[in-house]
């Protein structure tokens, strides 16, 4: 189990290294021209374009410049900006890319490295920041959601399965064909109209994020709406699955074995049933999770929830480039390091994974 | 390995006629690698090794032995759907060993396969008539394909008016026939049988049985019979090829080797199945199972289970040295009667069973 | 139609009487069990033999409760030990199952938990019956491990099935199924999926064990050849009715059953080479539409009238050697001897 550990570990660093250097040539590469001339302003001179080469690190080879970009990802963009801002921080549009105004720059906020997180060129702060302060948002509705659409979907799914073709059967597969057609944006708007303006106790839920530090309580009421509506569809998506994989199992040979054993049926369920059917769902709700990190986009808009889906539209719909960069290397961190954890989950839960 | 030696001559088998499929020091290993981003091979699965023996034209070749044994891997690497590590095949003259995809095209209607399970090995979305008829199709068309395929159902039993049903419409004894028809369309001279029976109810056995039994007669077809059940292997075949661990241990004529079986290994399966004679027979169990082909035993490959060496050593715990360290050959033992033993067998010698366990 | 075979051995352990078990299905009702009557004897192997279909599975997990009772119509008695177990609750059932009636199955691959230790996987039947320590219940384990010839069972106790071999992982289900010391094991197909040196490990085994245990062991296959070497008493079976039951030599050698004499013209013998196989035509019936009056009339070469419509009486005809079948006890054995002399005819 310990090497089998190890081995996915290595893995999951290679992985994100590769994530990292596609990110870096996707974003700092492969766009064509020359980006210092950009930065230089509308009437570059030489010699400004060969200042600004030099303090952005595009004099040094490829290979240096993804160092740098690496360093400055993962320990932050230095104290100061560069020098090179300020005499940039006057230019108001660098060709199509957007507005770099003197604010961020001025004051010397951290975070305006190049290549790296650096500025965002529409909200004028550093991006490194903002997803600090993102982050635990979306991180906190999934958690809840997760939380939610796991016992109930698993719940549903196991009760349904075990009685089958009854009425609470019936019901429960009407449920999640609700959860799985109902669109997001239509549920969280009529939720929020039900309980925020029709219902007396309005003043408790709420939109917007309260920090759990500041006010636990603020936050549990704030989230759980949005939390119930997140969790809705995925809990139908794995109810269906539950149940699925459920009469799969309860077919299977070991369980007539446990049967045939003489344990009380309840036993054969939950111990012999549920664990083999559970190992396809943890794979899934390894990448649901992952996935969120960067698209819970609807959900956080109608609850006014400023998390990293929130931050990744409006920087594409602004071609923010830093935030983008941002975004997506947290969503791939996510997605890899949810991969690791599935893989020890699922090496815990199935013993074949760790021998083969 | 050592026992990778010279080409031996196996026309001692059978002199004169010359073999339909020549098989010399046929050897397959699959690789098993591990690596997180190179893999590196580190170890292999001795599938076949050294494997040598010939098919001649119109008679049937079974090849028996337990669960990787190798039977089903030898199948494939004469009909080339994998490629051998080392060793060759020579079928109806031509060395084809190193044919490419294109080169194998003209001689694939000549060696055709018939599988143990009906119900997968037929494409449940096309009808009898389109199965029967695709190698038609594939190998350049024919007119009157219906016609030829009807015939064709007429013989194999089965009714030709069912032309356009589906696979799903036919009981398992009948999707054999189909299967059957199928590998008849193009005339081959060879037909592989994978474990044709295996899959099917005893009463429906014997009907597929008597069919390829038919249909060699009228066609003058060879057989390659690959079956783990030594029953059915003795009813149809004329010589028989015992295999363990992916080395051919005993090759003979089927009266032979069951009446006067010379490897150790072959009397021990011989013995073991069931005779249907009300118990009581002497039963030589052998102890444990077969060693993983990953790492086969040193010497012969069976000393590690075999009881005669242990009579020869005169201990239930020692076995003579040359089992323990060198391959026996494959050598003619009576006339056309091949073993690799080092301590075959003598007529009328029975085995005591070991006394370890 | 009670006691249909009487044996000066001792009072049977299982009774069957008259089991009827049909499952509804929108095509139609599956008579996989049809008006089926035998019984068991301690220190007896009682052979069924019959082809799929034939009903010889469904007839004993029926008897254990493992089938779904709700989709079945289950009809008739099966007394174990004084109590009809067609009657018991589930939870009574439950108490019997595992203990005093046990089953191992065809597939050793598939029946162990993927996921559990073979170890943990007996102990846990061990404390499902025996309030017993998890650490007494470990050394039942391992004494029964080794019991079954598992080498090295203190340590194979931790390994979970993948890293057991085919006939191990048999051996481990016997060694569950003995953990109580039941009176009857019921073996379905237990060699079917192992290569022939491990079945005849195995077979000696279940014989061993029921020596040893001087319990009634239910061998059910579809291999005659397994059946003659190893069962005392013999039942063919065909869309789920009994064709014939007897002894093992009456059986084999007198057989009294067209059916019969078709399996045994159709397998072919290890010992003998050459004989003429004489394969019974067409296929076996769908349970759903079983033929009216004996079910293998249409396959069946020496039918005469009443055949398709009257359904024959399973009975005893003298001889102790019950069957089902409107020939004359004469015709029967005229018509078994010129089948014999034409099979051997060819042989020789």
């Amino acid at each position: 189990m310990g090497r089998y550990v190890i081995r996915r570990l290595l893995w999951t660093v290679l992985v994100v290294l590769v994530v990292t250097l596609l990110t870096f040539v996707v974003f700092y590469v492969m766009p064509p021209g020359n980006p210092s001339v950009r930065f230089a302003g509308k009437q570059p001179t030489p010699e400004l374009i060969a200042q600004v080469e030099k303090q952005l690190g595009l004099d040094r080879s490829l290979p240096e410049q993804y160092a740098h970009f690496l360093r400055r990802l993962f320990l932050g963009d230095g104290t100061e900006c560069p020098l090179v801002y300020r005499p940039l921080c006057s230019i108001e549009s660098v060709e199509n890319f957007v507005v770099l105004d003197t604010g961020g720059c001025a004051t010397g906020v951290s975070g305006c490295g190049w290549p790296g997180l650096g500025m965002s060129f529409d909200s004028r702060t550093a991006v490194r920041q903002e997803l600090i302060e993102r982050t635990p948002r979306t991180l906190s509705l999934i958690f809840g959601a997760a939380v939610i659409w796991l016992v109930v979907g698993v719940s549903i799914g196991v009760i349904s399965a075990l009685k089958r073709r009854t009425i609470w059967d019936r019901l429960a597969m009407g449920f999640a064909l609700f959860g799985i057609s109902a669109p997001v944006f239509w549920l969280g708007l009529v939720a929020l109209w039900i309980f925020t303006v029709k219902l007396p106790f309005s003043d408790s839920l709420g939109t917007g994020y309260v920090e759990f530090g500041n006010d636990p309580v603020g936050w549990f009421t704030h989230l759980i709406l949005p939390w119930t509506v997140l969790a809705l569809l995925y809990a139908a998506f794995y109810a269906r699955m539950t149940r699925g994989n459920l009469i799969d199992t309860m077919g299977e040979d070991y369980i007539r074995t446990a049967r045939a054993k003489g344990l009380p049926e309840r036993r054969v369920i939950f111990k012999h049933g549920l664990r083999a059917s559970l190992t396809p769902i943890v794979t899934m709700f390894g990448l649901d999770v992952a996935l969120l990190v960067g698209g819970a986009v609807i959900t956080e808009t109608v609850f006014n929830i400023q998390g990293l889906g929130n931050y990744a539209v409006q920087s594409a719909v602004s071609a923010d480039l830093p935030a983008m960069t941002g975004v997506v290397v947290i969503v791939a961190f996510a997605v890899a390091f949810m991969n690791l954890v599935v893989d020890i989950v699922y090496a815990y839960l199935d013993p074949r994974v760790r021998y083969s | 390995m050592s026992q990778l030696a010279e080409p031996r001559t196996m026309t001692a088998e059978r002199p004169g006629g010359d073999a339909l499929v020549s098989v010399r020091n046929l050897t397959k290993r699959f690789p098993i690698t591990r690596g997180i981003i190179f893999q590196r091979e580190i170890a292999r699965v001795h599938a076949v090794e050294d494997v040598s023996f010939d098919i001649f034209p119109g008679e049937t070749l079974g090849l028996v032995g337990e669960s990787g044994s190798g039977k089903s891997t030898t199948a494939r690497l004469i009909t080339k759907l994998i490629d051998a590590t080392s060793g060759s095949v020579v079928f109806d003259g031509q060395e084809i060993t190193g044919y490419s995809r294109r080169q194998m095209r003209p001689l694939r209607r000549e060696m055709q396969m018939i599988f143990q399970d009906p119900y997968s090995s037929l494409n449940p979305r096309q009808t009898v008539g389109q199965i029967i008829g695709s190698p038609y199709a594939i190998q350049g068309g024919e007119r009157n394909v219906r016609r030829r395929v009807q015939e064709l159902m007429n013989r194999v039993g089965l009714n030709p008016e069912h032309f356009n049903r589906y696979p799903h419409e036919f009981s398992g004894g009948q999707r054999q026939r189909i299967g059957v028809a199928r590998a008849l369309a193009l005339s081959p001279k060879l037909i592989i049988c994978d474990e044709p029976v295996s899959a099917l109810d005893v009463s429906i056995q014997a009907q597929i049985l008597n069919l390829l039994e038919g249909l060699q007669q009228d066609f003058n077809l060879t057989y390659l019979f690959i079956s783990h059940d030594l029953s059915v292997v003795r009813h149809i075949s004329d010589r028989i090829a015992v295999m363990y661990l992916g080395h051919v241990v005993e090759v003979g004529s089927a009266e032979e080797l069951y009446e006067n079986p010379k490897h150790p290994y072959t009397a021990s399966l011989l013995s073991a199945v069931p005779q249907g004679t009300g118990g009581g027979h002497h039963r030589v169990v052998l102890a444990g199972d077969v060693p993983s082909p990953i790492d086969p035993p040193p010497g012969c490959v069976f000393h590690t289970r075999c009881p005669k060496a242990r009579m020869v050593s005169g201990s239930p715990d020692e076995v003579p040295e040359n089992c323990r360290t060198e391959f026996p050959p494959l050598g003619e033992v009576e006339p056309r009667h091949l073993a690799a033993c080092w301590y075959p067998l003598k007529a009328g010698e029975e085995l005591r069973q070991a006394a370890h366990r | 139609m009670s006691q249909v075979h009487a044996s000066p051995r001792g009072e049977p352990l299982l009774e069957v009487r008259d089991l009827r078990v049909h499952f509804p299905t929108p095509d139609g009702v599956v008579k996989a069990v049809d008006g089926l009557s035998f019984s068991v004897r301690r220190g007896e192997t009682f052979g069924i033999v019959g082809e799929s279909g034939s009903g010889k599975s469904v007839t004993c997990l029926t008897a254990l409760g493992l089938i779904n009772r709700k989709s079945a119509l289950v009809e008739g008695e099966v007394f174990f030990k004084g109590r009809d177990l067609l009657k018991l609750s589930n939870e009574e059932l439950q108490k019997i199952r595992g203990k005093e009636l046990a089953m191992i199955f065809q597939d050793p691959f598939a029946c162990l938990h993927p996921m559990y230790r073979v170890g943990d996987q007996l102990v846990e039947a061990v404390q499902i019956h025996d309030d017993m320590s998890r650490k007494a219940a470990r050394e039942r384990v391992v004494e029964l491990l080794a019991a079954v010839g598992i080498p090295r069972p203190r340590e194979r106790v931790r390994d979970y099935p993948h890293q057991y071999s085919g006939g191990m992982r048999q051996r481990a289900m016997i060694a569950m199924a003995l953990l109580h010391n039941p009176d009857i094991l019921i073996a379905d197909e237990p060699t079917t999926a192992l290569d022939v040196t491990v079945q005849a490990q195995i077979l000696e085994l279940i014989e061993r064990i029921k020596e040893e245990f001087q319990i009634g062991v239910i061998l059910i296959t579809h291999d005659l050849a397994v059946i003659a070497d190893v069962a005392q008493t013999v039942m063919v079976m065909y869309a789920g009715r009994s064709m014939e039951l007897g002894a093992r030599d009456a059986v084999f050698d007198k057989p009294l059953h067209p059916y019969t004499w078709g399996l045994l013209e159709s397998i072919p013998r290890v010992a003998s080479k050459g004989e003429l196989l004489v394969p019974i035509e067409g296929a076996p019936p769908s349970l759903i539409n079983v033929p009216p009056g004996c079910p293998f009339h249409p396959r069946c070469p020496h039918r005469f009238s009443p055949c398709d419509d009257q359904r024959p009486d399973f009975k005893d005809r003298g001889g102790g050697h019950p069957e089902a079948c409107h020939l004359s006890a004469e015709d029967k054995r005229r018509l078994w001897s010129e089948r014999e002399a034409r099979r051997t005819k060819v042989a020789v």
